[in-house]
């Protein structure tokens, strides 16, 4: 045998032991994960994976049908248990609820797809319920909310509003700037958890003040899908609506019609004595400290026409 | 420099100060007041005065009697005027003779950059004390430190009342 042979001979068998090796050896060193093992967890999404993996799809629908019952599911886990729930109905060969499941997953994740690794059965299926309801017309998100009144000052705003439609992963918000202010602060809605369609936003006290003088807070409602298109609204952050924050005066008159306590336990008082401290203090400040002004000039003339 | 040129300048000069009275020019952005011929023919002074939160005055109140009797000292915001004299109540001493040839006066005072705002103009006759003549009062929704609005002012009509309408400083 010649010696410049043998790495040729070498790669040759290599080669031949490689092909006639058993199916278990060719396997990657990483597997691909199970088409449930993605997403985040809860209780639920945790055993109806693995319910999914050993095959108990009935079992699996039933465990994820208690998970969406549940309370205080986070929008991350309500798209898992619909994406699984979705798998299941698939596997057991009910389309209708499949359907119903992507179309949820779909309002939040609007570019959802199905892994690679899923059966082409499911994939052209998934596929399918796909184009319906893309072709299909989706209801309009409604919000139904009233101007804010003009509050008192010192104490937080709540606001109701009736939204109806609103798609998984669709945010509504009260946006909101004191007057002259450039940035907008944002608080969400949250859903009434006594009826379905109302929710309720509040803006925090410490985000309007009692002061002395009255103020003007500008203010916008915004609903946004995931992809944050609005839609719904009222006002926006270029004609925004507008309430004014009551003075101190009329805080502290509230405070002397208060009845049913000692008047030094008011808080009323005690807020209406910071705000006068803050105001005194401001106001000897801007008094001994060179004031900004505006000049308003005044032309006086007599009307002939006017005895 | 040739002397032809030197011989110019005081043309020039005299040349420069013609033009469009400045008082016209800073009235369309400030208040236009009119006043009716009786009151006329009797002030000898105008007061300025701005109330804060302008807008839960009622102008129409304000405008009936003095200032002083319906308001409180601390309601009424300091003001200044171009010669630097400050006051809640500036006096100005009107140039009747100019008004009644009907050139108008122009009066200017500084207000503290702010919001809501309700400024009254109280026109007195001259005596000791003096007397309220009138009074004109008109809401101020914003003063900005640069050009202001143009505001629409009410009149200035005789309403002549016994009360005697200064305000300390």
């Amino acid at each position: 045998m010649h010696r410049h042979d043998l790495p040729l001979r070498v790669g040759a068998l290599i080669l031949v032991v490689g092909l006639l090796a058993p199916p278990g050896l060719a396997r990657p060193l990483f597997p691909a994960p199970a088409l449930s093992q993605l997403g985040p967890a809860s209780p639920e999404i945790t055993r109806a994976r693995e319910q999914i993996d050993d095959g108990e799809f009935e079992e699996a629908r039933r465990t994820l049908q208690a998970g969406l019952d549940a309370p205080d599911v986070t929008d991350d886990q309500l798209v898992e248990l619909y994406r699984l729930l979705g798998l299941t109905a698939l596997y057991l060969g009910d389309e209708d609820q499949a359907r119903e499941a992507y179309e949820k997953l779909l309002q939040a994740r609007p570019d959802y797809e199905l892994p690679r690794t899923a059966p082409p059965k499911l994939r052209a299926l998934y596929a399918r319920i796909k184009e319906d309801i893309r072709s299909r017309r989706v209801r309009p998100v409604t919000l139904d909310v009233d101007p804010i009144p003009d509050p008192p000052g010192g104490e937080p705003i709540v606001v109701e509003a009736t939204i109806q439609e609103l798609a998984l992963g669709a945010r509504a918000r009260l946006f909101y700037r004191r007057a002259g202010d450039q940035a907008y602060n944002s608080v969400d809605f949250v859903k009434d958890r006594g009826e379905k369609e109302r929710f309720r936003a509040v803006v925090p006290a410490y985000d309007v003040p009692v002061e002395p003088e009255p103020y003007q807070v500008e203010y916008y409602f915004e609903v946004v899908d995931a992809a944050q298109r609005r839609l719904a609204g009222r006002g926006d952050s270029f004609q925004p609506l507008l309430f004014q924050v009551a003075p101190q005066r009329s805080t502290a008159a509230a405070a002397e019609a208060s009845e049913g306590r000692p008047w030094y336990k008011s808080p009323w008082l005690w807020v209406a004595v910071g705000a006068v401290a803050i105001g005194g203090t401001a106001g000897v400040v801007a008094l001994s400290s060179s004031e900004d002004r505006g000049r308003v000039p005044i032309t006086i003339r007599v009307d002939p026409a006017q005895p | 420099m040739s002397l032809r040129l030197l011989k110019c300048l005081p043309l020039a000069a005299i040349l420069c100060a013609c033009g469009p009275d400045d008082s016209e020019t800073v009235g369309r952005f400030g208040l236009d007041v009119t006043m009716s011929r009786a009151v006329a023919s009797e002030v000898h002074a105008l007061q300025v005065s701005v109330l804060k939160d302008g807008s839960r005055r009622s102008c129409t109140e304000l405008q009936r009697t003095c200032l002083n009797t319906q308001v409180k000292r601390e309601d009424l915001v300091v003001l200044e005027d171009p010669r630097g004299n400050e006051g809640r109540a500036l006096r100005f001493t009107v140039d009747l003779t100019a008004m009644q040839n009907g050139a108008g006066q122009t009066l200017a005072v500084d207000v503290p950059v702010g919001r809501d705002y309700a400024l009254v103009i109280e026109a007195i006759a001259v005596g000791s004390p003096s007397r309220f003549l009138g009074s004109s009062c008109n809401y101020l929704k914003v003063v900005n430190s640069g050009d202001n609005v143009p505001v629409v002012a009410a009149p200035l009509v005789l309403t002549e009342q016994s009360c005697d309408p200064s305000i300390s400083p």
